[in-house]
C-alpha cells in the first residue's frame, strides 16, 4: 500500500510540474512549443505502446498517423469543419486501416509482423502521394485552419496561436491517453493483454480469444496515433506525404517506449520527456543536420543495457503489480 | 463402461489424421463419461499428443469428429472450447514466465467469462487453486524461476482456476517424485468427486494405476486395448507394443 | 518497337541490381540470423564512399570498386560481435538494433553529405544494342555483368568451396551443422564479412545509377527482404529469379501508372508473399 501511495504522489507531482512551469516561465516561446510537441510524440508513443502490449512490435504506426493527419485535414479543406469536429473523425481513417491490418497480418508474429507493418505504411502513402485530385499529392494541402480558440467568459484560450495554450492542450491529451494506457495495463483487459504477450497457447487455451483481444488494442492504438497526426496538421497547418507518413514517425514512438520502458504506465512519456527535448533543444542547434542520429544511439544502447527501459532501470524493484 | 448411466462428456468418433503420407491416427473412436476417469497409454509416437490436440482444438482431424456434451466441436478454435469448459495442460508447460505463480493461477480464475468474477474473488480463488497443488509458499515466485515440475503444477493449478468439465492432463507427472505423484493422485481423485471428468497420458503407470477408471491404449493411431488398469497392464499386446518399441532398433519410429 | 523490349530491358536491369542486393542481406540472415534493416544505408555508405573517391580524388571505377568492397567487408565484420551479444528475442532484437544503426547511418549521411541528391557521374558513351534501335549506358551494362558475375561467384563458393559446403549447411541446420563440427560462430562471421563485400560492391553500382540521398537505403532494404523471403535462404538462383521478377513488376507498374507507384510495388509483394507465408522463411524445410 505504501508504495501504490508513492507512485500517485510521483504522478501527482510530475503533473503538477507539467501543468505549472509554463506558468513561471511564460515568455519561454520556444521551450512551451517543443514541450507541447513532446506531449504529442507522448501521445503517439503511448498510443504505439498499447498495440505493443500485446507482444506486437510495430513499424507502421506512421500510417495511421498519417490517414488521421490526411482525413482530418480533408474534412477541413473541402467542408470547413472546424479541426474540433475533423481531429476525432479523421482519426477514424487510422481506424479503418487498423481493421484492414488486423485481418491481413492476423497470422503474422514477431519480426514478420514488424516487417509486414513496415511495408503496410507504403500503401496509404503510395496511394496519398498518387491521388491528385484528391489529396493535391505530394504538393500536399496547406493553408488549413489552425486549432480554434475556445472562451469562457472572459477567459479565452486560443489554442492556435497561443503557444502556451497549445501546449496545455496538447499536455491534456496526452494525460488523457496516459489514462487509456494505464487503462490497458492495469485493468482485467490490460492482463489479458499481458497474458497474449507472454504466452500466445496459454492464454489462448484459458478461453482468450486472443486475435479479437489484439485486434482491440491495434484500434484503440490506431485510434490514438491518428488523433495525434489529426493535432499535428491542424497545428502545423499543412499535411505532405512525406511529412505525415515518414517512417521517422514509426520509429519514434518505438524508441520512446523502449527507452522509458514499455511495460510501465509512464514509460513512453517518461522516453518522449527525456529524448525529444534533448534533441530539439539541445542537438539540433549543434548539429543542424543529422541530430536524429540520437534516437537510432539510444535505441541501440536501450537494448543492450536496459532491456526493460529505464524506468524499470531506475525503480529498484523492476516488478510493477 | 464406468460412466454409461450419467451424462456422456465426451465422444470421439472416427478420428483420422495424417501428415503427409504418414497415418497419425486411424479410426480412433471412444466415448468418456461424466465424472470419469480415462488414462491414454501407449508408447511415443502412437499419438496421443495428435489425439489430446484434436480434442482441445488446436489440429483439426482429416476425418471423424469429437462431441462435447453433445455438441459438435471438431472445427471450434481452443479458446472456444476453453470457455465452453475444455481446459488441457501441455506436455511442456505453457506458463506465463514473466508473471509470478500466483499471477499465473490468477489469470485462470479472473479471464474467464462465466462467472465474471471480481478480482478480490478471483485472487482468493487462484489463492486456494495454487493451495490445491501445494504451491502456496511459492506464489510469489516468477513462474520461469520455477523447477521444471513445479511449472507444471502451475499450470495445472491455472487450468483448475477456470472451473472446467472436462480437464486434459499431458504427462503432467513427469519429472514428479513418488510421493509427489502420490499427493497429485489423491487430488486429483477430490476434483473428481466434485464432478470433473479427467483425461490423462502418462510415461509411467504409477499415476493412472492410482486414479484411472479405465486405460486405453493407442499404438500407432490405434487403440490395441482398453479396460481397467490392472487388466490392461498385462494385456499382451500392450507389453510388446512397449517393450516393441522402447527396446526395439528404432525407438518412436511411428511419429 | 514493342513496348515491352524497354520494359524488359529495364526490368532486367533493376533485377541483376536487386539480385546482389538481396544476396548480401540473404547470406547475413541465413547464417548470422540477424535481420539487418541497416542494408540500405550501408549500401548507400558504401555509395557515398565511392562518390567522394570519385569527385574529389579522381580515382580509376575499378579501385573504387575494390576499395569499396574491401571497406565494407571491413565495417560489416564487427556488426556480428555486435549483434552476437542480443539476447532472446534474437529476431526481433536484431531487427531494432539494426533499425537504430539505419537512423544512425542515416542521419551521419545527412550531416555528412546532406540531403541533397548525388550521382556519380561517368562521362562513359552509350552502348548500341545491334538489330534494336536502343541505346545503353556503359554503366548500366557494367552493372549487369558485375552483378551477374557476383551472383555466379557467390553460387560457386556456396556449391563447390568447402567454405561454401559449411555456410549451406549453417543456412540450413545450426544445430545439425554445430553437431557435425562446424563452428557456426565463426560461419556467421564468415558470412557477415561476405555479406559485407557484396554491400560494398553494390554501393558504387548504386551511385552510378541511381540518386544517392540519405533516404534511399529503406528502399534497398525493401527490396532485400522482398527477394530473400520470395528466394528462400540460399537459394542463389531464386535470388536472380526473384530480383528480376521484382525488376520487371517495377518496370511494368512504373510503364503502367507512373514512376511514383514503383516503390509499393516492393511493399505489395512483400505483404502478398507474407500473407502466404506467415513464417517468412522456415529454416528448416529449405533443401540447398
Amino acid at each position: 500500500m505504501g508504495k501504490a501511495h508513492y507512485s500517485l504522489l510521483l504522478t501527482a507531482a510530475a503533473v503538477l510540474l507539467l501543468a505549472g512551469w509554463p506558468l513561471l516561465f511564460p515568455d519561454a516561446a520556444h521551450f512551451q512549443q517543443v514541450l507541447g510537441l513532446t506531449c504529442l510524440y507522448a501521445t503517439l508513443a503511448l498510443a504505439w505502446n498499447i498495440y505493443a502490449l500485446s507482444g506486437a512490435i510495430s513499424l507502421g504506426h506512421a500510417a495511421f498517423f498519417g490517414l488521421g493527419a490526411y482525413a482530418s485535414a480533408l474534412l477541413n479543406h473541402y467542408w470547413h469543419w472546424s479541426p474540433l469536429l475533423t481531429m476525432p473523425l479523421g482519426a477514424l481513417a487510422g481506424v479503418a486501416f487498423a481493421v484492414f491490418w488486423n485481418w491481413g497480418f492476423q497470422r503474422l508474429r514477431g519480426v514478420y509482423l514488424g516487417l509486414a507493418s513496415l511495408a503496410a505504411l507504403e500503401i496509404p502513402k503510395t496511394v496519398v502521394d498518387n491521388w491528385d485530385r484528391l489529396t493535391h499529392g505530394s504538393m500536399g494541402i496547406v493553408g488549413l485552419d489552425r486549432l480554434p480558440a475556445l472562451a469562457l467568459g472572459d477567459f479565452e484560450m486560443d489554442f492556435g496561436l497561443n503557444l502556451q495554450a497549445q501546449y496545455y492542450l496538447l499536455l491534456g491529451v496526452m494525460l488523457l491517453a496516459a489514462a487509456v494506457h494505464r487503462q490497458s495495463i492495469h485493468s482485467r483487459w490490460g492482463w489479458t493483454l499481458r497474458a497474449i504477450r507472454e504466452n500466445e497457447t496459454a492464454a489462448q487455451s484459458l478461453g482468450v480469444a486472443t486475435h479479437r483481444e489484439r485486434g482491440r488494442a491495434l484500434l484503440l492504438s490506431a485510434y490514438l496515433a491518428g488523433l495525434s497526426g489529426g493535432l499535428y496538421a491542424h497545428i502545423m497547418g499543412l499535411v505532405e506525404p512525406a511529412l505525415v507518413f515518414n517512417l521517422h514517425l514509426s520509429v519514434l514512438p518505438l524508441v520512446f517506449s523502449f527507452f522509458g520502458g514499455s511495460k510501465m504506465v509512464w514509460g513512453p512519456v517518461l522516453g518522449a520527456f527525456i529524448l525529444y527535448p534533448l534533441e530539439q533543444l539541445l542537438l539540433m542547434p549543434l548539429f543542424p543536420m543529422g541530430h536524429s542520429a540520437l534516437y537510432g544511439l539510444v535505441i541501440i544502447l536501450t537494448i543492450f543495457f536496459f532491456p526493460r527501459g529505464i524506468a524499470a532501470w531506475l525503480a529498484a524493484n523492476p516488478k510493477s503489480v | 463402461m464406468a460412466g454409461s448411466e450419467s451424462q456422456v462428456c465426451l465422444e470421439v468418433r472416427q478420428i483420422k489424421k495424417y501428415f503427409g503420407d504418414q497415418t497419425v491416427l486411424r479410426e480412433v473412436s471412444f466415448s468418456l463419461g461424466e465424472g470419469e476417469i480415462l488414462g491414454l497409454i501407449g508408447p511415443n509416437g502412437a499419438g496421443k499428443s495428435t489425439l489430446f490436440n484434436i480434442i482441445s482444438g488446436w489440429q483439426r482431424p482429416d476425418s471423424g469428429s469429437v462431441v462435447f456434451f453433445g455438441r459438435e466441436t471438431t472445427a471450434w478454435p481452443p479458446d472456444r472450447l476453453g470457455r465452453a469448459g475444455l481446459a488441457r495442460t501441455f506436455q511442456s508447460p505453457q506458463i506465463f514466465p514473466d508473471m509470478s505463480a500466483l499471477e499465473n493461477v490468477l489469470m485462470g480464475a479472473w479471464l474467464r467469462r462465466e462467472p465474471r468474477l471480481p478480482l478480490p474473488r478471483a485472487l482468493e480463488e487462484a489463492g486456494h487453486c495454487l493451495f490445491l497443488v501445494g504451491l502456496l509458499e511459492r506464489r510469489h515466485s516468477l513462474a520461469r524461476d520455477l523447477p521444471l515440475a513445479q511449472q507444471r503444477l502451475v499450470e495445472l493449478a491455472r487450468v483448475l482456476a477456470t472451473r472446467p468439465r472436462l480437464l486434459l492432463l499431458d504427462e503432467i507427472a513427469a519429472g514428479f517424485s513418488l510421493a509427489a505423484v502420490q499427493r497429485l493422485a489423491a487430488g486429483l481423485l477430490k476434483l473428481r468427486d466434485r464432478g470433473l471428468t479427467l483425461l490423462l497420458t502418462d510415461h509411467l503407470f504409477t499415476l493412472l494405476e492410482a486414479v484411472a477408471d479405465r486405460l486405453l491404449a493407442l499404438d500407432r493411431g490405434e487403440i490395441i486395448a482398453q479396460g481397467p488398469p490392472s487388466s490392461l497392464i498385462r494385456h499382451p499386446e500392450v507389453v510388446s507394443a512397449y517393450l516393441g518399441t522402447r527396446y526395439g532398433a528404432n525407438a518412436g519410429g511411428g511419429a | 518497337m514493342w513496348v515491352g523490349v524497354p520494359i524488359i530491358f529495364s526490368g532486367f536491369f533493376l533485377g541483376s541490381f536487386y539480385a546482389l542486393i538481396a544476396l548480401g542481406f540473404s547470406l547475413i540472415l541465413g547464417t548470422g540470423r540477424a535481420f539487418n534493416l541497416a542494408h540500405g544505408e550501408m549500401i548507400l555508405l558504401s555509395g557515398y564512399l565511392a562518390f567522394t573517391l570519385w569527385q574529389y580524388f579522381h580515382m580509376p571505377f575499378f579501385w573504387i570498386l575494390l576499395i569499396c568492397s574491401l571497406a565494407l567487408m571491413w565495417l560489416t565484420m564487427p556488426l556480428h560481435f555486435l549483434l552476437r551479444r542480443l539476447p532472446e528475442p534474437y529476431g526481433l532484437n536484431t531487427l531494432m538494433v539494426t533499425l537504430g544503426l539505419a537512423l544512425l547511418l542515416q542521419n551521419l549521411l545527412l550531416a555528412a553529405f546532406s540531403a541533397d541528391y548525388r550521382l556519380l557521374q561517368t562521362d562513359w558513351p552509350a552502348a548500341a544494342i545491334p538489330g534494336l534501335d536502343m541505346r545503353f549506358p556503359w554503366q548500366q551494362v557494367l552493372l549487369i555483368i558485375l552483378a551477374l558475375l557476383a551472383t555466379g561467384a557467390v553460387h560457386l563458393v556456396l556449391q563447390r568451396t568447402f567454405l561454401g559446403k559449411a555456410l549451406r549447411a549453417t543456412i540450413q541446420d545450426r544445430e545439425a551443422a554445430q553437431m557435425a563440427g562446424i563452428n557456426v560462430n565463426r560461419m556467421a562471421l564468415a558470412a557477415f564479412g561476405l555479406g559485407g563485400l557484396l554491400i560494398g560492391l553494390a554501393g558504387p553500382l548504386y551511385a552510378q545509377n541511381m540518386y544517392l540521398y540519405p533516404a534511399a537505403g529503406v528502399e534497398a532494404t525493401m527490396i532485400a527482404i522482398v527477394v530473400t523471403i520470395f528466394a528462400g535462404l540460399g537459394r542463389t538462383r531464386n535470388i536472380l529469379l526473384g530480383g528480376w521478377l521484382l525488376g520487371l513488376a517495377q518496370s511494368a507498374a512504373v510503364f503502367a501508372l507512373g514512376s511514383k507507384w514503383r516503390e509499393l510495388v516492393g511493399a505489395a509483394l512483400l505483404l502478398l508473399l507474407l500473407h502466404f507465408r506467415p513464417e517468412g522463411i522456415s529454416l528448416k524445410k529449405e533443401n540447398g
